[in-house]
Parts: C-alpha cells; structure tokens; sequence
C-alpha cells in the first residue's frame, strides 16, 4: 500500500515537475537580410513560456556572430530609439514576441555575409541554465512580413 | 543668409550641440528615459530648402533634382529595425510605380552616422533596397543644419553594446515637390500602398 502510493506520489510529482519546467518553445523565427556592408542584422522570433514559472532568456550566440545582444526598440511619437537589454522576460503561460519596433536580438559582427534562405544557427540561453538550439532562415524584409 | 538668420542659426546649432552632448553624458540612463527626453523636445519646424552633401560620386544639391520628386529620408546604417523597415517599404512602393513615374522620383538616404558611415558602404547599403536610391554624407555640422531644415530629430546614445553607440531619430520620409518645396511627411510605419499612393498624389501635383 505505501510503495503503490510511493508511486503515484512519486509520478505525480514528476508530472508536475515536467509541467513546471517545460521547456519554452520559439516559433517562426527569422534573421533579417540586410546588405553586407552593415555587418549586422536583427533576428525575430516568438517565444512561448508553457510553465508555471517566468522565464528570461538571458543571452544568444551564433557561429555566425562575434556576438548576439538583446536588445528592444522603444518608439516615443516619431522617435526610434534602441537600447540593450539584459534579458527578454516570458510571463507564465505566456508569449513573448520579438518583433520589428519591440524586442530583437541584434547580431553583431556578421562572419558572412547573409543570403536569403540560407539557416542560421542560434543557440538561446534562459535563465533557468536551458539552452536551446535554432536554425533561423534568413528572409528579406517583405517576404517576413507577408508570413506573419 | 542674413545676419538675424545666421545667428537664429547658430543657436539651433548650439541648442542642438548642447542636447548632443547631454544625451552623450547621461549614459545609459534606462531605456524610454532617453527616447522620452527627445521626443520631448519640439521637433524644429521642417522648413526643407536646399542643401549641398555628398554623394560617392561627388557633391549633390537637393536643386539638381528640381522638377522631379525627391524622398529624403535621414537613418544610419548600424540600425536593424527602423532604417531597415522604412526603405524597405518605401523600395515595396516604387516597385508599384511604372517607369514613367519611377523617373520623376529621386530617393535620397541622408546618413545621421558619418562618422561611421562611409560612403561606398552607404551607397551598397541603399542600393540593396532599390537602385534609384542615393546615399548622402557629409560633415556632422551640415548634416545637424540638414536635419534641422528637415525637422529631424537626432541624437547619439552611448550604450553598453558591441557597437558602443546608437543614434535616437526621427523615422519619416519627407516628400519634396518638383519645385523643390517640402510637401509632406509620411510617418514610420507608413504601409507600401499608401507610400505609392502618397508619391502617385504628389507627382499628379497641386491640379489633382
């Protein structure tokens, strides 16, 4: 009797722990093509958080980066203006978007230069210490905007 | 230029020297505070007018292009998101256009990064987007009396980043008529088909 219930115990518990920590998913991702010269570009993507915990995505890297910055464009009136951020949060249940105007990941330093179609590979980094690996086609600009 | 006009001048510069270097000492001093503080600054009123820069095949007056209808639009190129979007929809509207009305249109990128911006890269830059476009350069002062003919606002962020600095800006396209007068702005954001129908109304001019 005490070993059934340590069972159930013990897979329900699993059962939560697996709810609580359920990995975010990121959906439609893309990098941005833009010409060589700038060496840089944005890369959008939805993060969804399923858990019962937030999340933050903490940090990016790429091969194909020197390095990726977080980073969010605030528009006050007609002004742009873009700052670093330490970390992209992920409410509970919940989806963040990175998106022209809002959250971005910047990649800085470009090591080729972008081609449309070509993936890039992008590993993203929570602060939970998961990381998850992608592969973000490059699209250009109005061929990203007609698929969202 | 007159003498009242040429110290008018000088003290926009002055004005728009000290907000530079304010916004260069603050640091970054969170987020919307900086972008709050100048978007809170009246925008000059945009008088357009002529101007004199550089283009990489050498000097370019804004006059040059009388008779046709000229897109200024002021961005940099270190900048992912909001330059990247507007030429992009601005490059989605002249393809609307037919080659007759193509020709009577001059799209003109005046860069707020000279210092960063040099122009063969500019000029790879804009090309990229469409192949009328021309990348515009110059010295930091021209460019601040430009933009402030133009009612741009501008201003360089030290931020904690790879590129060391951001530039906080204005985003519109500015519309000049064939007689070199500014017609119209059309904000960030602006979709492609209203971007072509804006150009469409301006190149019908004042009798439509």
């Amino acid at each position: 009797m005490h070993r059934l219930l340590g069972i159930v115990l013990a897979l329900l518990a699993a059962i939560a722990a697996a709810w609580a920590e359920a990995p975010v998913t990121v959906a439609a991702p893309h990098v941005r093509l833009l010409p060589a010269p700038a060496r840089q570009t944005s890369a959008f993507m939805t993060l969804r958080n399923p858990g019962a915990r937030p999340v933050r995505l903490v940090g990016a890297e790429s091969p194909l980066a020197e390095r990726i910055e977080l980073h969010q464009v605030i528009q006050d009136r007609q002004v742009m203006a873009r700052r670093p951020v330490v970390a992209i949060p992920v409410a509970a249940g919940a989806e963040t978007r990175l998106a022209p105007g809002g959250f971005q990941m910047v990649l800085i330093g470009l090591r080729e230069p972008l081609a449309q179609g070509r993936h890039i590979p992008i590993t993203l980094a929570f602060d939970d210490g998961s990381t998850q690996r992608i592969a973000a086609p490059v699209l250009a600009i109005a061929a990203a905007e007609t698929g969202l | 230029m007159s003498n009242p006009q040429r110290l008018a001048c000088l003290m926009r510069l002055g004005t728009l020297a000290a907000m530079l270097a304010g916004a260069l000492l603050s640091g970054a001093a969170g987020a919307a505070e900086d972008s709050h503080r100048l978007a809170n600054h009246a925008a000059p009123a945009a008088q357009g007018g002529d101007f004199t820069l550089t283009a990489s095949t050498g000097p370019v007056s804004l006059k040059q292009f009388r008779g046709k209808l000229a897109v200024l639009y002021f961005g940099y190129t270190l900048c992912p998101d909001a330059c990247p979007t507007t030429l992009a929809s601005l490059t989605q509207a002249l393809k609307q256009l037919t080659p007759a009305e193509l020709a009577r249109v001059q799209p003109l990128v005046i860069t707020l990064d000279p210092a960063r911006d040099k122009l063969p890269q500019l000029d790879t830059y804009v090309r990229f987007f469409h192949p009328s476009i021309i990348g515009l350069s110059g010295g930091e002062a021209q460019i601040a009396t430009i933009a402030h003919q133009y009612g741009v606002l501008y201003a360089r962020q030290t931020v904690d980043s790879a590129t060391h600095y951001v530039i906080d800006h204005s985003s519109f396209l500015s519309l000049v008529g064939p007689e070199g007068k500014l017609l119209r702005r059309l904000p960030h954001g602006t979709a492609p088909d209203d971007i072509a129908a804006a150009l469409r109304a301006a190149l019908a001019g004042p009798a439509a």
